[in-house]
């Protein structure tokens, strides 16, 4: 395929993301790319570069840029500026460059306010299908890709998963999300190897992208759903249940997008913040922490979604490698 | 001693002990979680495939897997003899494990022999090799369909189906993967 016509599929793909979230009355929003703190996550290492202020004698002050628009998108929500989504260019530092990997790349973010995670996933089945059908007649779209896009997403919890793809039992999972010795013993039944100094959250990782994500189908889009709450990240916890309320959306095999319901409990938030922050002493590049995030509890329930734009377009137009579509 | 990060596809890596081919990587990095490496690893003796996962930071250790240049001299029930083409030493590949490639080697001809801490392990054998046809029938008379084939056995003793106009002598070009019929090659 031509680079034009992709780079055409890719302003059209935009073109209809836009055109989705506008018509259903949520606000563009384009903040910062360069902040000089950021939410800690403990898995994801950022860029840091150096402001010289002329006010401060050409000082240099350091300031980082985005790995997702979260932060800055979090702060407008608490303010009450209600649904809203966001284009942006975002960076990962210290990930190897590959087929689905890039430093720089496009993120879409929406919000949803007084909107379950669940609901969040019923917009999915609007989104893809409408953009498929706004690309299909483009020269650069693979027809058989988006004929996947327009199936609605077959929904499975993260156990049923496990149960289907690598046989484990679903109330042994629902055992191991709280117990990693459980988790342990079905991943040695599956035939991985284990190791007594792996915590329950690599194990029940590894386990994962070895037997069960290969597994996804590929003919349709699936959100997996209900994922662990032993890892840390700002979703809301399933009351009564190990799980946190919080799915992936898999198109083609790939991991396109991640969603929660956002975690608004002030204490919860700070204390996310405490493990967090202290997991990223050991970061390659350290950040200091944006405590803003805290004004998060007084912002209305909402679920958020994240959504690789570029993986997006490497779905429908068959491109197997994410250079492909970055221009 | 690398890490798994750094793993790139083509690597000798020594896994449970065993050497072994790194087929294919992919760097996974949910976000959520630790950033891992999915690799299928290929034996490089026995050819059977593992998937594993490595999280990223882990250390791998790396296998001490060369090639050199050998000629084939003659098999026997236990070994493949071959010749180095530098020093002329004489070595052996033992034959477990590799008895099919018999058919894909011809005495007296070079090959690359794969050494693994100095001991020789496989003879990597190119994708597509001539072979001469010794034993063909005739291609019967009038039987002109398109795509009709009959049985031939080689100068290895592989017996390839091929088109019915390959005749007793001549030299096809075989696929020592699938073992099938590429073209004949006219010399």
């Amino acid at each position: 395929m031509k680079s034009r016509d992709l780079a055409a599929l890719r302003a059209a793909l935009i073109a209809s993301l836009r055109g989705f979230f506008d018509s259903r009355g949520y606000l563009e929003v384009d903040t910062p790319l360069l902040v000089p703190a950021l939410i800690p996550e403990p898995y994801i290492e950022v860029f840091e570069t150096a402001f010289h202020d002329p006010a401060a004698d050409g000082q240099a002050r350091p300031l980082y840029l985005i790995p997702s628009p979260e932060v800055r998108m979090k702060r407008l929500l608490a303010h009450g500026y209600g649904d809203m989504y966001q284009l942006s260019h975002c960076f990962r530092n210290h990930e190897s460059v590959g087929p689905q990997h890039s430093p720089e790349f496009t993120m879409l973010e929406w919000y949803t306010t007084e909107a379950s995670h669940l609901e969040s996933a019923d917009l999915v089945d609007e989104l893809l299908p409408a953009v498929a059908a706004a690309v299909i007649t483009l020269p650069g779209a693979d027809p058989s890709a988006l004929s996947a896009c327009r199936l609605p997403a077959e929904r499975l919890s993260v156990a049923e998963a496990f149960e289907r793809y690598a046989a484990v039992p679903a109330e042994a999972f629902v055992d191991a999300a709280m117990n990693g010795d459980a988790l342990r013993e079905a991943a040695r039944s599956a035939g991985l190897r284990t190791r007594p100094d792996e915590s329950a959250d690599d194990l029940f990782q590894r386990f994962f992208l070895t037997h069960v994500e290969p597994e996804l189908p590929a003919d349709r889009p699936v959100i997996l759903t209900d994922y662990p709450a032993s890892v840390p990240t700002l979703a809301e916890r399933l009351p009564g249940s190990p799980f946190a309320r919080r799915w992936e959306l898999y198109v083609c095999g790939m991991e396109l997008a991640n969603c929660y319901a956002e975690e608004r409990d002030r204490e919860l938030l700070q204390a996310y913040l405490d493990h967090a922050a202290g997991s990223k002493s050991a970061a390659v590049v350290p950040h200091p922490t944006d405590a803003s995030l805290l004004e998060f509890s007084a912002a209305p329930p909402c679920s958020g979604v994240a959504l690789g734009v570029d993986r997006l377009l490497m779905a429908v137009s068959g491109a197997r490698d994410i250079r492909e579509v970055i221009f | 001693m690398i890490k798994a990060g750094q793993i790139a596809k083509g690597a000798c890596l020594l896994w449970k002990g065993e050497p072994h081919l790194v087929a294919e990587r992919e760097f996974v990095n949910p976000g959520k979680g630790a950033a891992f490496v999915r690799v299928k690893l290929k034996h490089l003796r026995t050819g059977s495939v593992l998937r594993e996962t490595i999280k990223s930071h882990e250390t791998v250790e790396e296998a001490d897997v060369f090639d050199r240049d050998a000629q084939y001299l003659y098999a026997d029930d236990n070994a493949y003899h071959f010749m180095d083409a530098e020093n002329f030493e004489q070595f052996t590949v033992p034959l477990p494990g590799l008895e099919d490639k018999v058919y894909f080697m011809k005495e007296g001809e070079t090959y690359r022999v794969v050494m693994w801490e100095n001991t020789p392990i496989d003879v990597a054998i190119p994708l597509k090799i001539v072979l001469q046809v010794t034993d063909a029938e005739e291609g019967v008379r009038g039987d002109t369909v398109t795509g009709a084939t009959k049985p031939v056995r080689t100068e290895t003793g592989l017996d390839v189906r091929v088109p019915i106009f390959i005749k007793q002598g001549d030299k096809i070009l075989v696929n020592t993967e699938s073992s099938e019929y590429v073209e004949r090659v006219n010399e």
